[in-house]
């Protein structure tokens, strides 16, 4: 019953957020639509950007890391990641955020896609120098990946796979596993 | 001496005083000018708007750095730039709180256009394959994002380390045409 629950909401969620900006969706809103108590919404949920950032993990990013976690392919890790979010292509694009003012949910995409790039990298131990680095990297993929569903997916996903692969760092080149 | 300052440079030092105690998006024109004196009519004659001046600012100093450093090592010119950011911390925090998108745009894209150039430079070529040129773009939105990240906390890294990361993040294809060849103690697993 939780879950059938929780999916409400989420599809509530996305419903709305695929119309409007979520900085302009209240949790009344979400509530309204989903036809579940405040109480209800709390119980699962910090708040919109964590029901966002849920969703996220659930649909695009497990599929795609239970993926690479099997066969060490990272291009087709990244193209499900790409085709997942271009499904979902109204929402995601009002949910991406280009830029510098923080919004909870890139953050916390941040986070994820940063150890998801270190463990492609097959690093183990992450200093704080090599994730810095990587930090740099992950950045720089983030604002590509925020251009792009913004901009309506019009690239090819391989062509976007490509430029991520290609701005790995040099330094980290030589733990690439790549065939 | 005031009576030589030029106009630009006047209105230039007004929002830079201004950026200290203000965000970029509450320093209107009117602001500028109050506080230094120039007519409205001597601004538009030197700039569009707020944005038009924040790239003088951003795209002048990372030149003139880029210029008097160009032919040190990476290291020196990536050490230069975060200084340059740091002394003008105030500037950039102001302008990393805005909350339009266009500033962002702005320096993104003056500093895609002098790395650009910088690599240009290097390699002696006329153009950037695309291909090429995309990887830097991801590369660039990385750095900037760092150096506003790190503006906001400088106590999180100090100014060399910065530099090394600005320095080992770059692309194969970047290093390349820069000629980077990476002397053996700096190592990344060495920091």
């Amino acid at each position: 019953m939780t879950r059938d629950t929780k999916e409400r909401i989420a599809v509530a969620f996305k419903a709305q957020a695929s119309e409007k900006c979520i900085d302009k969706i209240t949790t009344d809103d979400i509530i309204c639509s989903a036809q579940v108590s405040r109480q209800t919404f709390y119980k699962h949920f910090a708040d919109k950007y964590e029901l966002a950032f849920l969703i996220y993990r659930q649909e695009v990013y497990a599929p795609a890391n239970d993926y690479f976690r099997e066969s060490g392919d990272f291009a087709g890790m990244l193209q499900m990641v790409l085709e997942a979010l271009s499904r979902d292509g109204a929402y995601y694009s009002n949910l991406f955020r280009r830029g510098y003012v923080p919004n909870p949910f890139m953050t916390k995409l941040h986070e994820l896609c940063l150890s998801s790039m270190a463990a492609s990298v097959g690093i183990r131990n992450l200093t704080p120098s090599l994730k810095a680095v990587i930090d740099v990297w992950t950045s720089g993929t983030d604002a590509l990946l925020a251009e792009w569903i913004t901009g309506g997916a019009r690239e090819k996903t391989q062509q976007i796979v490509d430029i991520i692969e290609r701005s790995i760092p040099a330094e980290l080149k030589e733990h690439f596993v790549k065939d | 001496m005031i009576k030589n300052r030029s106009t630009r440079e006047l209105l230039v030092e007004s929002f830079i005083e201004l950026s200290a105690r203000n965000s970029f998006d509450k320093i209107s024109v009117t602001d500028i000018i109050n506080n230094c004196g120039v007519s409205r009519k001597s601004f538009y004659n030197t700039f569009l708007d707020k944005y038009d001046l924040v790239e003088y600012i951003h795209a002048k100093s990372l030149e003139d750095l880029q210029n008097q450093y160009i032919n040190e090592s990476p290291f020196f010119m990536a050490q230069n730039m975060v200084e340059y950011y740091r002394d003008h911390i105030a500037v950039y925090r102001s302008l990393s709180r805005s909350k339009h998108e266009s500033i962002f745009q702005t320096i993104y894209r003056t500093s895609y256009n002098l790395t650009i150039k910088f690599i240009l430079h290097k390699s002696g070529l006329k153009e950037l394959p695309k291909d090429e040129a995309e990887v830097i773009s991801l590369h660039v939105h990385g750095i900037v994002t760092k150096m506003m990240e790190w503006i906001n906390n400088p106590q999180s890294a100090d100014v060399k380390d910065i530099a090394r990361y600005i320095v080992f993040s770059e692309p194969v294809c970047m290093q390349k045409r820069i000629g980077l060849k990476m002397p053996p103690e700096y190592s990344i697993h060495q920091i």
